[in-house]
């Protein structure tokens, strides 16, 4: 999986380079996103954000109907835009917080097992594979049976089981840098291993991290969202897109847009950030089929 | 002494075009003669064009990489303009490559045997099967492959690199080409190993009487093969001529800077001579001559940095240098090398 | 003449599984018994597989041996305690085969030169633009990475790094055999200019026996783990008693046409 070319730019460096030459659709998913999340960072800010505030003489407003409201008002006459804004923020953070919580996780299992090898591998790397065997479904399930659903619970269940793909990721890059000459040196001067790690196996291991957790993102977003909706996720009142969804399909017939509208937004961030994340997968592509040649 | 010309390459050129549309020539009006039944070597050091230059000869340039000018002529025949079905039909029939890493021509999950019957057939499709089976076992036994029937019945990986190389060379020679490509052949392999593979080499030609060209870096391997010799710098030829008379009269400081650097028994313990610096990059080739900032040729002048020289013929008709000063050179040379 | 480093009866064996039950165990260095003098050049050759890099490998301390014993300076390695150890091994430093894959291309030249400093504790930014100076680099290069220097120049920071920490030995592994032709002999005066200057010791790594003569005091010949042959350079290369010496000297192509044979005679 290593390979020089991944090694030999620092990642920011690389991230500009990639920025640069864009691809129409890569330029669609970046359009994508940035106007989603701006949505929601923005409407907070607005006059007309009221999330909580409850006007039932004018619930079921349809969007586009009423300039104060202009995504219409849900069951209990919540401003709808308000809605959506925050339970995005409370939806992209919670998938933030497990995609970076995982990487870091992973990251640092990886490397472990990778640079130490041996019995220490072998005791981390099993321990991942038991991980992997566990439905994460179920396991959620039984614990919010157990001790009653909340976000936390949620997070932390995802936290500590989402992790065994990146660690096998970073193990693979530290194994294969571990040998390589210049990892040799500090070894050979007696330098810990905490040394070696941080200064010359770490940064090349980030960068794959960093590639895989955008990549992560949709599919996270789409996991974390069905547990909302299904009630093992955030509670309300507090909104999600997974929630609101949930919300508004009791009144699918009459209120069809209170489920479209956050399902669009899902779509939206999942379809803009696989669209970004090809370029990576991309390129790595392309590297490994320029390697075999 | 002279027999017939099987290839020839005129000013050819190989390079792309970078952002401004600008060319950049990694191959620079290269142009060279094999005759049949003779030994060409391309000599130069990693970057000098010499691969790039074969790899256009047969087609086979990397991907974003063109022929940017001349013409290849094998048996008459423009090869750059052939249609890539002749070209592949011509390249393993009566032109046929070894390349530095065996691994590149063998297919890791097939018998070695299959391969080799592949190469058989692939030009004589309608050979009935006992006769390729006898043939790949001929094959492997010329190359010098104990036991053939039992080895051409397994894989790659069960090879070691000495043996996968003749397996390589047997299936090159398969049609018994008129012209062999072999592309630092042993670079990979270790000292003794090298010199058997030269021999098996060697040995397919004498059988087969095919021309080969050599490229390399390696002098000591020239100088066991040659018959004739183009030294390659910085994407040109700088010096063209016999084995003989190159190595004893070098007409090119550069190659007087190769001989020189040798590390041989009769100078061990003293300093040998060193060019200093290292090869411009292909974007960053001076005006003059290539080799102007590494030249330390006594007699080098104000010409060198302005202007390019033209390989010419410097003592005469066979021994071509392009140098300025290619009458100044042996001098040089002598001292280098004493 | 004092011996730097002494190599006695060394014997490392990797054991492999091999199925379920069978285990097979392989004798990579096989009885090595070395020494290497004060100011001395000890050639060793073998062909890949031949148990060299193991052997180096165990010199520093990357391989446990079977048995045998491995001295520096004077000191037995085997049983040390790792701080003495460590502090014995600073004066040994290796020098790579590969330029490319020894130096790390996210650093800055300075900070590769300067790490083995700083693991040690010496860190001093004029001692790096000296070192550089020591292998002809100028002190400009420092904040360039890898990438933007030839094989030859990337060569000359991988021994600059090992000067760092005034070893007395450096152990060469096979330091010009992927670098370009008209750079080696470079790189090879560069090395015997530093150990005239610096009165280093060299334990020379090769399979290129033409290096190997122009720059070793003494050869040893490594064969399947063994050393089948010592000697001075003269006896090895004129009167080599091994057959397996003999003929790797046989497969040296000589670069010289008139000496191959059916040559004409030289005009």
């Amino acid at each position: 999986m290593t390979d020089t070319d991944l090694v030999r730019k620092p990642p920011a460096a690389r991230v500009v380079a990639a920025a640069a030459g864009l691809t129409p659709l890569e330029r669609t998913g970046v359009a994508l996103v940035t106007a989603v999340v701006l949505f929601c960072v923005v409407t907070p800010f607005l006059p007309l954000y009221a999330p909580y505030a409850q006007d039932l003489s004018r619930a079921f407003v349809p969007p586009l109907t009423d300039a104060a409201h202009p995504l219409g008002t849900d069951m209990l006459g919540r401003d709808l835009a308000s809605r959506l804004a925050l339970g995005g923020l409370v939806s992209l953070g919670i998938v933030l917080l497990v995609v970076v919580v995982n990487a870091i996780i992973g990251m640092v299992v990886g490397l472990l097992a990778g640079y130490h090898g041996g019995r220490l591998d072998n005791v981390l790397m099993g321990w991942a594979d038991v991980q992997l065997a566990m439905p994460v479904i179920l396991v959620l399930i039984a614990l919010s049976a157990a001790v009653g659903p909340s976000v936390w619970l949620m997070v932390v269940t995802l936290a500590a089981t989402y992790w065994v793909g990146y660690a096998r990721v970073a193990r693979g890059t530290a194994m294969t840098l571990r040998d390589r000459d210049f990892v040799l040196v500090p070894r050979i001067q007696g330098a810990s291993a905490t040394w070696t790690i941080s200064r010359h196996i770490a940064p090349g291991v980030a960068v794959q991290m960093l590639i895989l957790a955008s990549s992560d993102i949709g599919a996270v977003l789409l996991l974390t969202s069905s547990f909302d909706y299904l009630g093992l996720g955030v509670q309300p009142p507090v909104p999600s897109w997974g929630l609101l969804i949930s919300e508004g399909q009791k009144y699918i017939r009459q209120a069809p847009y209170l489920s479209v509208v956050p399902g669009i937004a899902i779509f939206l961030v999942v379809i803009g950030t696989n669209l970004i994340s090809q370029r990576f997968t991309a390129e790595r592509d392309l590297r490994s089929a320029r390697r075999r040649k | 002494m002279t027999t017939p010309v099987l290839l020839r390459v005129d000013d050819l050129s190989v390079g792309y075009r970078d952002a401004d549309g600008a060319e950049v020539r990694l191959v620079d009006g290269v142009g060279f003669t094999v005759h049949e039944g003779r030994v060409l070597c391309l000599v130069g050091e990693s970057g000098s064009g010499k691969s790039l230059t074969m790899a256009a000869v047969l087609g086979l340039l990397p991907e974003g990489l063109e022929v940017l000018s001349g013409t290849v002529r094998f048996r008459g025949q423009d090869l750059l303009t052939l249609p890539e079905r002749e070209l592949r039909a011509l390249r393993g029939n009566e032109l046929a490559m070894v390349f530095q890493d065996p691994m590149t021509a063998l297919n890791p999950v097939k018998r070695v045997g299959a391969q080799i019957a592949r190469a058989v057939r692939a030009h004589h499709p309608r050979t009935p099967r006992a006769q390729v089976l006898a043939r790949v076992e001929e094959l492997l036994t010329e190359v010098g492959v104990p036991d053939p029937a039992e080895r051409a019945r397994s894989y790659p990986h069960q090879w070691s690199g000495g043996m996968r190389q003749r397996a390589v060379i047997a299936m090159a020679m398969a049609n018994r080409p008129a012209l062999l490509i072999a592309d630092e052949p042993t670079t990979a392999l270790d000292v003794t190993i090298q010199a058997q593979i030269m021999d098996v080499l060697a040995d397919a030609r004498a059988t087969s009487g095919a021309a080969m060209v050599l490229i390399t870096h390696d002098l000591g391997l020239v100088a066991q093969v040659a018959d004739e010799i183009c030294i390659m710098y910085a994407g040109r030829i700088v010096e063209r001529g016999t084995v003989w008379t190159v190595f004893d009269e070098a007409r090119h400081p550069y190659t007087a800077g190769l001989l020189g650097s040798l590390l041989s028994a009769e100078r061990a313990g003293s300093r040998a001579y060193a060019i200093p610096g290292s090869p411009p990059a292909p974007t960053r080739r001076p005006p003059g001559c290539a080799f102007a900032t590494r030249c330390e040729l006594p007699a080098r002048s104000e010409l060198c940095g302005t202007t390019r020289p033209e390989l010419r013929p410097a003592a005469d008709v066979t021994h071509e240098s392009a140098c300025h000063h290619a009458d100044r050179t042996l001098e040089f040379a002598r001292a280098v090398t004493a | 003449m004092s011996a730097v480093l002494e190599i006695d009866d060394l014997h490392v064996r990797f054991t492999s599984r091999r199925g379920l039950r069978g285990r097979s165990v392989v004798h990579a260095v096989d009885g090595v018994s070395l020494t290497l003098g004060r100011g001395e050049t000890l050639g060793l050759v073998g062909e890949s597989g031949c148990g060299k890099s193991t052997l180096v490998r165990t010199v520093f301390g990357l391989n446990t041996p079977a048995s045998g014993s491995v001295s520096i300076l004077g000191q037995r390695m085997q049983g040390l305690a790792p701080a003495a150890r460590r502090k014995v091994l600073s004066s040994v430093q290796l020098v790579f085969q590969d330029p490319y894959s020894s130096l790390d291309p996210r650093m800055r030249v300075h900070d590769i030169v300067a790490e083995p400093l700083r693991i040690a504790g010496r860190y001093a930014p004029e001692r790096v633009v000296e070192l550089l100076a020591e292998v002809g680099l100028d002190a400009d290069v420092q904040q360039r990475r890898p990438a933007q220097f030839s094989g030859g120049q990337r060569q000359r920071i991988g021994i600059a790094r090992a000067l760092a920490l005034r070893p007395e030995i450096l152990v060469l592994d096979e330091p010009v055999s992927a670098l370009d032709v008209s750079v080696q002999a470079q790189v090879v005066n560069l090395l015997m200019d530093l150990q005239e200057r610096l009165g280093l010791s060299y334990l020379f790594i090769a399979h290129d026996l033409a290096v190997v003569r122009h720059l070793s005091d003494r050869v040893a010949v490594m064969r399947q783990g063994r050393i089948v042959e010592t000697g001075d350079r003269d006896q090895i290369f004129d009167a080599p008693r091994h057959p397996y010496t003999a003929s790797l000297l046989a497969s040296i192509p000589h670069p010289d046409p008139y000496l191959r044979p059916g040559a004409p005679p030289r005009p």
